[in-house]
């Protein structure tokens, strides 16, 4: 083939081709095998690197980190294209599920209109505000509408320049439609639906004069105080909505954990409200129960991470040699150690030492060529959020291995798979048909020879509609040489502190939706 | 799902952006494990989803008939025909990808991996190179053919070995 040839088919596979040229690249691929052929190799190729490169090994990596991890989906040529994508739809919100979630909103920021504007000067002088040159929040999500600015509200590069967050300083912002999320800097989220109207007055305090709030205060040790008309909302570890008409009746819906409501006329006892239980206050006190409803308020991003259990690997961690199960680890044999081969855990005092690739309890070694461990996770809890496809998992681990010599396995690949059924069913089935999973994410490394430093490597999935379980799994390979007798199969190579993450992306009230 | 690299690697080349080839394996992922029952002979699983993929690839730019970079349905189908008794190799050109990418000098195998990770603009990663986007595209597509010289030869060294 010319270079001319070769040029237009990378041109095609990169998005560059000019758009005159497409008949000429038609007529080529018509006449010439040789050229199809090629145009395959050099997609597998690209497919490839941007595999390895989403894949995100971060070699010598003493101390974690975390890092941006831009996943599968996004290809240079068409990161902002991909920024630029509708919401709308399954296929929408895949596609901005596969961007990591903050270059993703940043990059809506730019598209969706959010009418934003400055109520209230109550806190004086604007310019001789030292006050509001401190950031209290950072919208981390929008979806609805045209950003406008008129309240001090602060642009900053992030660390790679290719995006912007807003900061958010104290003062009132109203929102016209659609919804935003509310990072704030005391550890609190607030996913606001507009029309709204709120006042940031610290990092841990907001005042909603009316619209619909959904508070997810994350730790229970800082507090998030939501002031409302019917009084002071101060949550308990605690993930709560709260809807303030514009007559000031305020309705407080508790998902999780606790609240307690202040009423503003201090003669009035506070009251405590509990999880799933709902109440309607009147300014003047008159308080109603109601049935709680999830679906009336905007959902925040939710990030879970105690699905994957024991995943330290700490002294006392139980592994089953056999079959997984929820919350269970299973696989091959493997150990839990601590200080082995002068190589120490990367945390804690314990890691995961690879043995064999056979599950006898003898640990003989085995045919297959990897030693492997998995862990079932139950993610039924999600399924409405799954369903409207705003739920990915991301998997992160950290490996060690001795020097070894020229004959030392050096593999070890991590895998996220998505199952439709429960996790008894899958595990039945994935005996019989190992091909069964709904979809699957893996990322593999080739560790090095340094035992003084743990390599670190992650992947992310997205999970199909339908989803209701996934496997997370660790193996070490015997990639180098594959040992079929009663010696230890590996050298010492060890896994310690996996990361899961369970992350729901935000979305808007059922009310928002009807609207629609 | 099994073989899930290789079959990427084959609507990559029928895609014309790795955004369509998620959208369309997603479709692909859920129907094989839909119609999973049908399959006879599991050891067909990387044929029969070839040829659910090829389908949804029809499907897919059918939605997108607009699009003026289409190459046309009946040679979409022609490279999409060919491309399954491919699948055995470019399984094995995946496996090789990255020990050729070790072989690339440290820089340029570092250059490689920042420009395909899309954190950051071409232009961007040009300027801080010091190489206009011009040359840097010309730097890339010399690196990726050579990468390409690299698994061929080794798939080919490992079938004679």
């Amino acid at each position: 083939m010319t270079e001319p040839e070769i040029t237009l088919l990378e041109q095609y596979i990169d998005g560059t081709l000019p758009e005159g040229d497409i008949v000429q690249l038609r007529e080529l691929l018509k006449e010439s095998s040789v050229a199809r052929a090629m145009l395959r190799s050099l997609a597998t190729v690209d497919f490839g690197l941007q595999d390895i490169a989403s894949c995100n090994t971060v070699s010598d990596m003493p101390v974690s980190g975390e890092g941006t991890n831009s996943p599968n989906s996004v290809h240079p040529q068409w990161t902002q294209a991909a920024a630029n994508s509708s919401l709308a739809g399954w296929k929408g919100v895949a596609l901005i599920m596969t961007s990591i979630a903050s270059v993703a909103a940043v990059g809506l920021l730019g598209l969706l209109a959010v009418e934003w504007w400055s109520g209230d000067e109550s806190a004086g002088d604007r310019d001789s505000l030292t006050a509001s040159e401190v950031r209290l929040a950072e919208v981390r999500y929008s979806h609805g509408a045209t950003l406008q600015v008129q309240q001090p509200m602060n642009e900053e590069h992030d660390q790679d320049g290719a995006s912007y967050r807003m900061r958010l300083s104290r003062g009132t912002y109203s929102l016209g439609n659609g919804f935003v999320e509310l990072d704030f800097f005391g550890g609190a989220v607030l996913a606001v639906e507009g029309p709204a109207e709120i006042e940031l007055i610290s990092q841990r305090e907001a005042r909603l004069f009316y619209g619909r709030v959904t508070v997810e205060a994350g730790d229970a040790q800082i507090s998030f105080l939501l002031h409302t008309p019917v009084g002071e909302v101060l949550d308990i570890g605690t993930r709560y909505g709260v809807y303030v008409r514009e007559d000031g009746v305020t309705e407080t819906h508790v998902f999780e954990g606790l609240v307690d409501i202040q009423p503003t006329e201090s003669r009035k006892a506070a009251r405590r409200i509990r999880a799933e239980t709902a109440i309607k206050l009147t300014t003047s006190g008159v308080a109603e129960a109601l049935t709680v409803s999830e679906s009336a308020f905007p959902q925040p991003t939710r990030r879970i991470a105690n699905l994957l259990l024991n995943s330290d690997f700490e002294p006392g961690t139980e592994l089953q040699v056999g079959e997984a199960e929820v919350g269970r680890w299973g696989g091959d044999v493997c150990r839990v150690v601590g200080e082995h081969h002068g190589i120490r855990p990367f945390s804690g005092d314990g890691m995961l030492l690879f043995q064999s690739t056979g599950r006898g309890r003898d640990g003989r070694a085995s045919a297959t060529a990897a030693s492997q461990l998995s862990q079932w996770i139950d993610v039924t809890p999600f399924r409405s959020a799954i369903a409207e496809g705003r739920v990915r998992v991301k998997l992160r681990a950290r490996f060690n291995r001795v020097t070894g010599d020229e004959k030392t396995d050096s593999q070890f690949t991590i895998n996220l798979e998505s199952f439709g059924v429960p996790p008894e069913e899958a595990r039945r089935l994935l005996k019989s048909h190992p091909q069964i999973p709904r979809s699957r994410a893996s990322c593999t490394l080739l560790s090095d020879s340094k035992p003084e430093s743990w390599e670190d490597i992650k992947t992310s999935l997205a999970l199909p509609p339908g989803t209701q379980c996934l496997q997370a799994e660790v193996l070490a390979f015997e990639n180098v040489l594959n040992d079929q007798d009663d010696v230890s199969e590996f050298d010492g190579h060890f896994a310690d502190h996996l990361q899961f993450e369970l992350i729901v992306e935000p979305a808007g009230s059922e009310v928002s939706m009807n609207l629609q | 799902m099994l073989h899930d690299r290789a079959i990427r690697a084959y609507l990559r080349a029928l895609l014309p952006t790795a955004n369509d080839v998620d959208e369309v394996m997603q479709e692909v992922s859920v129907i094989a494990w839909r119609k999973f029952g049908e399959l006879d002979e599991p050891d067909n699983f990387r044929q029969w989803v070839c040829v659910i993929s090829r389908y949804e690839v029809l499907m897919h730019r059918r939605q997108k008939a607009r699009d003026r970079m289409r190459l046309g349905e009946e040679l979409e189908l022609l490279i999409a025909d060919e491309g399954i008794h491919e699948l055995v190799v470019r399984e094995r050109q995946l496996e090789f990808l990255e020990r050729c990418l070790e072989q690339l000098p440290p820089d340029r195998k570092q250059l490689v991996l920042r420009v395909y990770a899309a954190e950051e603009p071409m232009k961007t990663i040009a300027e801080q190179i010091g190489r206009t986007p011009e040359t840097l595209y010309k730097l890339m597509s010399r690196l990726r053919r050579s990468l390409l010289e690299c698994v061929e030869r080794s798939v080919a060294e490992a079938g004679q070995s």
